[in-house]
C-alpha cells in the first residue's frame, strides 16, 4: 500500500513536471516570435541600425515586427543572387517558394532607393517560401507608377513594399491592391491617408518630430536669421511631413524664405541652392533629407558662389561621403545634425507584409523614435564604407563594395 | 499620296499592337485578365485624347507643348470642382469650368501664334511654364478628392472595355472622316500644307489655324477628366503628355511639316505605346526600354512614312554632288 502511494504520487510530480515544462516552453515560445518570425536581434544590429538599441517602436507588436525584421539581416544568405537581383532589378530566387513579393516605387534613380532596394532583395531572401522577388521603377512619371502597381496587383504578388513619391496621388492602387487581398506596406513614412484601412501599414519615423528636432537645432545654433526648407518631389509625405512641423517650432527671429522642391537630386540641388544664395545670400540655415545630395549640390553651390560653407545643417540620410566631404572642408563653422538614412525600415515593411500574410495583425504605423546626431560628436565618415553607401544600413560590407566598386 | 501610303500607319500600329499583345498574352498570363485589359484601355485614354488634339495642332504644321500642363492644370481645378458629396449639377458646373480653363489656354495660344506670329514651340513652351507654375500654385501636394461618382461613371464600360474608349473610337473615326472627306478638312490639311498658297486662295488660314489650336487645348482638358480618374486627387504632377502625344500623331501618320495625319492612326498609336507600358512591368522589364523603344519607332516611322520624300531629297543631293564633280573635273582639264 505504502509502495503503491509512493509510485503514484512519482507519477503525479512526473506528469506536473512535464506539464509545467510544456507550459514553459510554450510561453517563451509566445515571447520569442510568432507568425514565422522570432522577435530577436542582436544589440549590435539594432545599434547599427539605429544609432542606439532602444529606440524602437513604442508599440509591442510594431516593436516585435522591428526585432524581427532586424534580426533576419543577422541570416546568412547569397550575397551573389542579391547582387544579380539588385543588378537585373528582380529574380526568382530558386527557392522554389510559392510567394512572389514586389518594391514597386514612383522613383529609384538615387543612391537611396538602390540601397532600399538591395535591404529589400536581402530581406525577401532570407524567407526560403518567397520564389520571386520583383522591382520597378516609374522614373518620375506618376502615370506610370499607377501601371506598375496596378501590373503587380494583376501578377498576384502577395506583398507590395513601396515608397509613395506622389502622395495620395496613389491612393486608387493602394485601395485596389487592398481589395485584391494584397498587402502594401510603405517605409521612410511614406504616408498615404488610412493606414490600416487603405493599406496595411506604414513603416519610419515621425516626421513631424523630426521636423520640431530640426527646429530645436535651428533655434540653438542659428538663433535667428534666414534659413531654406529642401524637400523632394512635390507633395512627397516625407517633406511635408517634417516641413510642417518644423515652421512652428522655430524661434519667432526665424525666417523661411524658401521651400523648395529638389526631387532629390544632386545636379537640382545645386541648382535651387544657387538660386536661394542669390537671393538671400545671408542664409544661416539649411533644412533637407537628402545628406550627400547636400553635399554634393549644395556645396557645388557655395563654391560657385564664392562663399565659404558656413551654415547649419539639418537632414535625415547619414550618408558617409556626406560626412567625409565635410571632414576634408575642416570648417568649424559648419554645423551638420543628421538622422538616420533608414534603409532597413523597408525589411521592416516587408516583414509586416509577410507577417499578415499568416494572420498577424499588425498595426497602421510602426513609428521609430527620433535622435538627431550631431556630426561633430559622431563622424557619419565610416572607414572602410563606400562614399556614397549609408552605415546604419544592414547590407554587408563586403557586398556594399561590390554595389559601388 | 498613294492609298498604300496612307493607310500604312493604321496597319503598321494594328499590327504592332496585335503582336505585342500576342507575345505578352503567350508569355504571362496576367496580361490577358479582365483587370489588366480594363486597366490598359483606361490608362490608353489620356494619352488618346491629347493625342487626338495634338494631331489637330501637327495638322497645320505647329505644335503645342502645353497640354501636359494643362492636363496637370485640369487634374488640379478638378479637385476643387468636382469635390465629393456634391450634387450632379454642381458637378456638371465643376465639369464646365475645366472645359473652360481648356478653352481660356487654347484662346490664349492662339492667340500668341497667331496675332502675335510666336513659333507655336516657342508660344506653347510659355504656356506650359505659366501652366505648371499655377498648378503648383492652387496645389502644392497632392490633396483635394476628386468626387467618387464622377469617377466611377467616366471609368464604367462594359466587360473590361470602357464606354470612353468606345466613344473615342466613334470619335476618332468620325474625325477622319471628316478630315478627309469633307471641304473643311481639306481646308485644315491644305493650310498645314502651304499656308501662303491656301491664303491666295481664298482660306481663311487664321481662322483655321486659330481654331486648330483652340480643338487642341480643349481637347487636352477633356483627356484631363481621364487622368483625375486615374489619380483621383489634385496632384500637381501627373507625367508629361506633351512628348508622347507628339509621339503617337507622328507613330499614327502626322507629318511634322503638316497637312497630313489620321487621327484613327494616332488613337492606335497612342493604344500602341500604353501597351507597351503596360506591358514591360508584367515582364519585370525597366521602363526605360519603353522610353528607347518610343524613340526609335518614331525614327523608324518617319523614314518609313517619308521614305519616298527622303528618296527625292537623296537623289537630288546627290545630283548636286554629280554636277559639282563635273564642274570641278571640267575646271581641272
Amino acid at each position: 500500500m505504502h509502495v503503491r502511494n509512493r509510485s503514484a504520487s512519482r507519477r503525479l510530480m512526473t506528469i506536473g513536471a512535464v506539464l509545467v515544462t510544456m507550459l514553459v516552453v510554450v510561453a517563451a515560445g509566445q515571447g520569442a516570435g510568432g507568425f514565422g518570425e522570432t522577435y530577436k536581434a542582436k544589440t549590435s544590429t539594432l545599434k547599427k541600425a539605429l544609432f542606439n538599441a532602444k529606440l524602437l517602436p513604442a508599440n509591442k507588436m510594431a516593436r516585435n515586427i522591428s526585432l524581427a525584421a532586424l534580426g533576419r539581416s543577422e541570416k546568412k544568405v547569397n550575397l551573389n543572387l542579391a547582387l544579380k537581383c539588385w543588378k537585373n532589378n528582380g529574380c526568382s530566387t530558386g527557392t522554389g517558394g510559392k510567394l512572389k513579393v514586389a518594391y514597386v516605387e514612383g522613383f529609384g534613380e538615387n543612391v537611396f532607393r538602390q540601397m532600399s532596394k538591395m535591404e529589400f532583395i536581402l530581406q525577401a531572401l532570407t524567407y526560403p517560401q518567397i520564389g520571386k522577388i520583383i522591382y520597378t521603377s516609374a522614373h518620375s512619371n506618376p502615370a506610370q507608377a499607377l501601371t506598375d502597381f496596378r501590373a503587380a496587383i494583376s501578377q498576384h504578388v502577395n506583398v507590395i513594399v513601396t515608397y509613395p513619391d506622389f502622395g495620395d496621388a496613389m491612393l486608387p492602387v493602394f485601395k485596389e491592391a487592398t481589395k485584391a487581398g494584397i498587402p502594401v506596406a510603405t517605409y521612410a513614412w511614406g504616408y498615404v491617408t488610412g493606414p490600416g484601412k487603405n493599406y496595411l501599414t506604414v513603416v519610419g519615423e515621425d516626421t513631424c518630430r523630426l521636423g520640431k528636432a530640426y527646429a530645436k537645432v535651428m533655434n540653438k545654433y542659428v538663433k535667428s536669421g534666414n534659413i531654406a526648407f529642401l524637400g523632394g518631389f512635390p507633395g512627397n509625405p516625407l517633406s511635408l511631413g517634417w516641413q510642417k512641423c518644423e515652421k512652428p517650432a522655430l524661434n519667432p527671429n526665424i525666417h523661411v524664405v524658401a521651400t523648395e522642391a529638389t526631387n532629390w537630386d544632386p545636379s537640382k540641388v545645386q541648382e535651387v541652392v544657387s538660386g536661394i544664395l542669390a537671393r538671400y545670400p545671408d542664409i544661416k540655415g539649411w533644412s533637407y533629407e537628402y545628406g550627400l545630395g547636400m553635399a554634393q549640390g549644395g556645396l557645388a553651390a557655395y563654391k560657385a558662389a564664392g562663399k565659404p560653407f558656413n551654415t547649419v545643417l539639418t537632414l535625415r540620410t547619414d550618408d558617409v561621403g556626406m560626412g567625409c566631404a565635410y571632414d576634408r572642408l575642416k570648417n568649424k563653422n559648419l554645423r551638420v545634425f543628421y538622422y538616420t538614412s533608414g534603409n532597413p525600415q523597408i525589411r521592416v515593411a516587408l516583414t509586416a507584409g509577410l507577417m499578415k500574410l499568416k494572420g498577424a495583425k499588425i498595426p497602421p504605423q510602426i513609428v521609430f523614435p527620433i535622435q538627431l546626431q550631431d556630426q561633430s560628436k559622431r563622424d557619419q565618415c565610416v572607414k572602410g564604407y563606400p562614399e556614397q553607401a549609408s552605415a546604419t544600413s544592414l547590407i554587408p560590407l563586403s557586398l556594399l563594395h561590390k554595389m559601388y566598386p | 499620296m498613294s492609298i498604300s501610303r496612307a493607310w500604312l500607319p493604321l496597319a503598321l500600329m494594328t499590327t504592332l499592337i496585335v503582336a505585342l499583345g500576342a507575345y505578352a498574352a503567350m508569355r504571362q498570363d496576367a496580361f490577358l485578365t479582365t483587370y489588366n485589359l480594363g486597366n490598359l484601355l483606361l490608362s490608353t485614354m489620356p494619352l488618346a485624347l491629347v493625342a487626338i488634339g495634338q494631331t489637330n495642332a501637327l495638322l497645320v504644321g505647329g505644335f503645342d507643348v502645353s497640354v501636359a500642363a494643362l492636363m496637370t492644370m485640369c487634374v488640379v481645378v478638378a479637385s476643387f470642382t468636382l469635390q465629393p458629396d456634391k450634387s450632379w449639377d454642381v458637378l456638371l458646373v465643376g465639369a464646365l469650368a475645366v472645359v473652360g480653363v481648356g478653352l481660356a489656354t487654347g484662346v490664349f495660344n492662339a492667340t500668341l501664334i497667331r496675332v502675335l506670329k510666336l513659333p507655336s514651340i516657342i508660344a506653347t513652351l510659355g504656356t506650359l511654364s505659366i501652366l505648371e507654375g499655377a498648378a503648383l500654385l492652387l496645389r502644392d501636394h497632392p490633396e483635394g478628392f476628386i468626387n467618387p461618382n464622377a469617377i466611377e461613371a467616366l471609368n464604367a464600360g462594359v466587360s473590361f472595355v470602357p464606354y470612353a474608349f468606345i466613344g473615342v473610337v466613334v470619335l476618332a473615326v468620325l474625325a477622319d472622316i471628316w478630315l478627309y472627306r469633307t471641304r473643311t478638312g481639306l481646308a485644315l490639311r491644305a493650310v498645314g500644307l502651304d499656308d501662303s498658297s491656301s491664303r491666295r486662295l481664298g482660306m481663311a488660314t487664321g481662322r483655321t489655324v486659330f481654331l486648330a489650336f483652340v480643338i487642341c487645348s480643349l481637347m487636352a482638358a477633356v483627356a484631363g477628366f481621364y487622368s483625375a480618374a486615374q489619380v483621383q486627387i489634385g496632384s500637381p504632377i501627373i507625367g508629361n503628355y506633351a512628348l508622347e502625344s507628339i509621339a503617337a500623331a507622328v507613330l499614327g501618320g502626322a507629318s511634322l511639316a503638316g497637312g497630313k495625319g489620321s487621327f484613327v492612326g494616332t488613337l492606335l498609336a497612342a493604344l500602341f505605346l500604353t501597351e507597351i507600358s503596360n506591358v514591360l512591368p508584367l515582364f519585370q522589364q525597366p521602363t526605360e526600354y519603353a522610353q528607347m523603344t518610343i524613340g526609335v519607332l518614331i525614327l523608324l516611322a518617319l523614314v518609313l512614312y517619308q521614305a519616298p520624300e527622303l528618296l527625292a531629297r537623296l537623289r537630288t543631293s546627290w545630283g548636286g554632288v554629280g554636277r559639282l564633280r563635273t564642274r570641278q573635273g571640267e575646271a581641272a582639264g
